[in-house]
């Protein structure tokens, strides 16, 4: 405990008097004028000494244990005569002198005269002029250390906080220079000092450590998934892995502010979500060595579907909230058909009538379980079935959609636990973080006290790199280290399609369309990156608590392209490649320099690669002149990125190979490429066959 | 906690409602506008108790829109958190700075400070639960605890406000769900 600001004393008014009872806790947090204890100005032994906390008081009016509804008292004592001061005596021989003692005395009140934390005992060090023996307690100055809505949360005084939208995200200050700085928890937004931070993230440090785990922050659109809300990708329904769900349908009012419409049926959209090849893999391996969270640029509502849907894809259940519902709905239907045959043939009408009646206390039932299912499904049910055979329901189909039922009942069931292990509260929304603006992402939300051990997972750098704080080892403007890019999913057949949330990052291997894209293997190379650099991180002792996991990423980024020396050619604009020194660099250049290549403006005979936009251009020309330099797309460095290994440059070449380096080769005049190495060729064997 | 006070209301009403139900219309109006809002120092409105007749005086006639303002004098049923005020409260969520109780539309948050010592470290994430260090207490979502309240504020058209389980006779008083009673 950091040394406390005493800015109080709690003292007996006179030496002769004693205290009876303390009315507040050690480390309650008290105002000005409050009762905080009694005093017995009689001189007799009224039970307690100077330090006792915590007695149970018969005297005038006690308060009744709250006895627990469901069980009996004894426990709820146990609970309340558990103290961890350091000066309390335990209770038992408190209670007897406690109720032996004289039911009338004399007691007055004991006023706080400051406000803060009470904290019993003698303080640490007295001044000389006090007199020590009457101070039974001090108070401290509240270090606020969690500030909800402009309340702190252990003192309840309101703070005033500087909430200018563009500090949102920097850290506030308050008075006494106490840093604090803006949290997001389980889907609140609260406030923290800057030690209480600190104190979390020593928190999870220990918790990921003790469990060999780090943290892992995803994003979901583009990354994992693939929605869209367009009504022409029905059509895809019945694949494995396209789902639906349904959402209420958001406009943009004009303050500006989203709000969900009514839960009135009509506004709910049905969206259409692809999961992205693999993702059953990659979140498997990740619940081994990582605790997932989630950031998403989507509402709280859409990001709590997806992260139920991406669980229930890793359980095998294949309904979704409107299957789901739909099919409950059919089995109570069925069901209050099957009692209504049952008593027409049985002859009762009053059984009949029931029947009837549970069918509409069904119908109204799971309307109002379901908020979501459209209307249209529901009215016709009803009015149908009962003008139809109703001998089409028998007892043995009735046990099957029962068993039916039962078997997708449990099955979801297994799906929220799954996705409680999964995620657990560690959702963040963007309605949750509205206050940072749509196209932001604050690592400094979710890890207040600067993500150590975090990797974050997204396809987008820039909203990233858009959020005000940066480490010290970050350029301005530019992501965070800890950044894992992915590529953008887009999955073909939904291309065109609007949009839902945000747009995906800029993929500069866009023109080039994989065909089939069942071969995106994007989650298994990032699945690969993840289990390196959790062996990497575990793999020395775990003693050395410095090492963070941007210091680890890299040292594996650099590791991939070492050594090499590349030149861009055809695309970086003219007016970009005068780079500041302070300012962002671009994109490209970053990429390279952050796997450990070098990039120079111009060929020389040490480049290894040139990548290049396109064919032809002078850089391109010197650079086929030197062996074994590679002229590639850039497709190259980004798949080097994606995966963090060094791909294989023939599946990117743009051209023909390179010339294979031989000890003299001749210069040549000639621009067709295609003589170059026929002549290398004949050369090479010429060499071979001597 | 609850208590009675006498409110005015300004309505405006616009001439379509003119006629012979006018009254009947203010106090339904008046209903729909104010129950379930929650003033500024006064706290929750949860029910309009009585709108005496004789207080409906004359409207005053706006002259740009042609509506009519009635300012109507009512005795409303208020809820407000009083600081060193116990209640008893159902928790809606728990997180790993403390949790969250409704009393009513009264949001109460209880930090993780404000819980005895035995608690303070007795977050468990995967039950999403507060639980002591002897196991006796566990306060997951749904159970009814008795909190005091230390400090309030009006944001938004919510109140919240701060509470406390630290002092004695404070804490769980009912585990699982569904008392209804608060």
């Amino acid at each position: 405990m950091t040394t406390e600001n005493i800015v109080g004393f709690v003292e007996l008014p006179s030496a002769t008097d004693k205290l009876h009872c303390w009315k507040v806790r050690n480390g309650s947090s008290v105002r000005v004028g409050e009762t905080i204890g009694l005093i017995s100005k009689n001189a007799n032994e009224s039970g307690a000494g100077a330090n006792t906390s915590n007695l149970e008081v018969s005297v005038v009016k006690s308060h009744k244990r709250p006895k627990r509804r469901m069980r009996p008292g004894d426990t709820v004592v146990a609970t309340f005569e558990v103290t961890t001061t350091a000066d309390s005596i335990t209770t038992n021989s408190a209670v007897e002198s406690a109720s032996a003692s004289e039911p009338k005395q004399d007691l007055c009140p004991l006023i706080c005269s400051t406000d803060g934390i009470l904290r019993i005992g003698r303080p640490p060090s007295t001044t000389e002029g006090q007199n020590s023996a009457t101070i039974i307690g001090y108070i401290v100055k509240c270090l606020h250390p969690t500030v909800i809505e402009g309340l702190c949360a252990v003192c309840g005084n309101s703070m005033e906080l500087l909430t200018s939208n563009k500090q949102a995200y920097s850290p506030e200050k308050v008075d006494d220079s106490v840093n604090m700085s803006r949290v997001t928890v389980a889907g609140v937004t609260v406030t923290i000092s800057e030690s209480e931070g600190q104190r979390m993230a020593e928190e999870d440090a220990e918790r990921l450590r003790s469990q060999r785990k780090l943290s892992l922050v995803l994003d979901l659109d583009h990354t994992l998934v693939h929605a869209t809300n367009d009504v022409r990708a029905q059509q895809y329904l019945h694949r494995e892995d396209v789902r639906n769900l349904v959402l209420p349908m958001i406009t943009v009012s004009e303050s500006g502010h989203e709000q969900a419409m009514l839960k009135n049926n009509f506004w709910m959209q049905q969206h259409f979500v692809k999961l992205r090849p693999h993702v059953k893999e990659f979140l498997e391996m990740a619940l081994a060595l990582y605790e997932v969270g989630v950031y998403t640029a989507g509402t709280r509502e859409y990001a709590e579907q997806i992260t139920i849907m991406l669980a229930r894809h890793l359980v095998g259940a294949t309904r979704d909230q409107p299957d789901l519902e739909h099919l409950r709905y059919q089995v109570q239907s069925a069901e209050s058909e099957f009692a209504r045959h049952e008593a027409k043939s049985g002859g009762n009408t009053d059984q009949a009538h029931d029947a009837d009646h549970a069918d509409e206390q069904g119908n109204q039932a799971a309307e109002t379980t379901d908020g979501k299912s459209r209307k249209r499904k529901r009215v016709t049910f009803t009015a149908s079935k009962m003008d139809e055979k109703t001998d089409g329901v028998t007892a043995g189909k009735m046990a099957e959609m029962k068993q039916e039922l039962e078997g997708v009942e449990r099955l979801e069931a297994e799906a929220q636990e799954m996705r409680q292990k999964l995620f657990g509260s560690r959702v963040v929304s963007r309605t949750d973080v509205g206050d940072l603006g749509r196209d932001v992402k604050s690592l400094k939300r979710v890890f207040p006290c600067g993500g150590t051990m975090a990797v974050v997972v997204d396809d987008r750098e820039d909203v990233w790199a858009n959020a005000g704080e940066v480490a010290a080892s970050t350029r301005k403007g530019e992501p965070p280290e800890n950044l894992l890019l992915v590529r953008p999913y887009h999955w073909h057949r939904f291309v065109g399609y609007a949009d839902v949330n945000n747009a995906a990052g800029f993929d500069l291997t866009r023109s080039q369309n994989e065909g089939d894209d069942e071969s995106d293997e994007q989650l298994l190379w990032t699945s690969d990156i993840l289990k390196r650099l959790h062996t990497r991180f575990y793999a020395k002792n775990t003693e050395d608590k410095d090492k963070t996991v941007a210091d680890v990423l890299r040292s594996m980024r650099q590791e991939v392209l070492l050594g090499g020396s590349l030149v861009l050619s055809g695309l970086i604009p003219l007016h970009k490649q005068k780079g500041e020194s302070n300012g962002p660099r671009p994109a490209v250049i970053r990429y390279a320099e952050s796997l450990g290549a070098k990039v120079l403006p111009n060929v020389t005979s040490h480049t290894t690669h040139v990548v290049a936009a396109k064919d032809g251009t002078d850089k391109i020309l010197a650079a086929r002149q030197i062996p074994g330099c590679f002229v590639v797309k850039a497709s190259w460095l980004m798949e080097c990125i994606w995966t963090l290994k060094r791909s294989d440059e023939g599946k990117h070449l743009l051209g023909p190979p390179p010339q294979k380096k031989l000890a003299d080769l001749p210069a040549n005049d000639s621009d067709d490429d295609d003589d170059d190495d026929l002549v290398a060729e004949l050369e090479n064997e010429l060499l071979n066959e001597d | 906690m609850f208590y009675v006070k006498t409110l005015s209301h300004e309505i405006v009403l616009e001439p379509v409602h003119f006629g012979q139900k006018l009254r009947a219309t203010l106090v339904r109006l008046l209903k729909e506008q104010v129950e379930g809002l929650a003033l500024a120092n006064y706290g929750y409105v949860v029910n309009v108790i009585e709108v005496p007749e004789d207080q409906i005086k004359s409207g005053v006639i706006e002259y740009d829109t042609g509506s009519v303002i009635f300012t109507v004098q009512y005795t409303a049923l208020l809820l407000r958190p009083f600081i060193h005020e116990v209640l008893d409260a159902v928790v809606s969520q728990c997180n790993p700075l403390g949790f969250f109780a409704f009393v009513g539309p009264l949001r109460i948050f209880v930090s993780k400070h404000s819980m005895p010592e035995d608690m303070f470290n007795g977050f468990d994430g995967e039950k999403d639960a507060w639980i002591s260090d002897d196991k006796e207490v566990v306060i997951a979502s749904g159970s009814g605890v008795r909190l005091k309240i230390k400090g309030r504020t009006v944001e938004q058209g919510n109140i919240t406000a701060i509470g406390t389980i630290k002092d004695n006779y404070l804490g769980l008083i009912d585990d699982g769900e569904a008392q209804g009673t608060v």
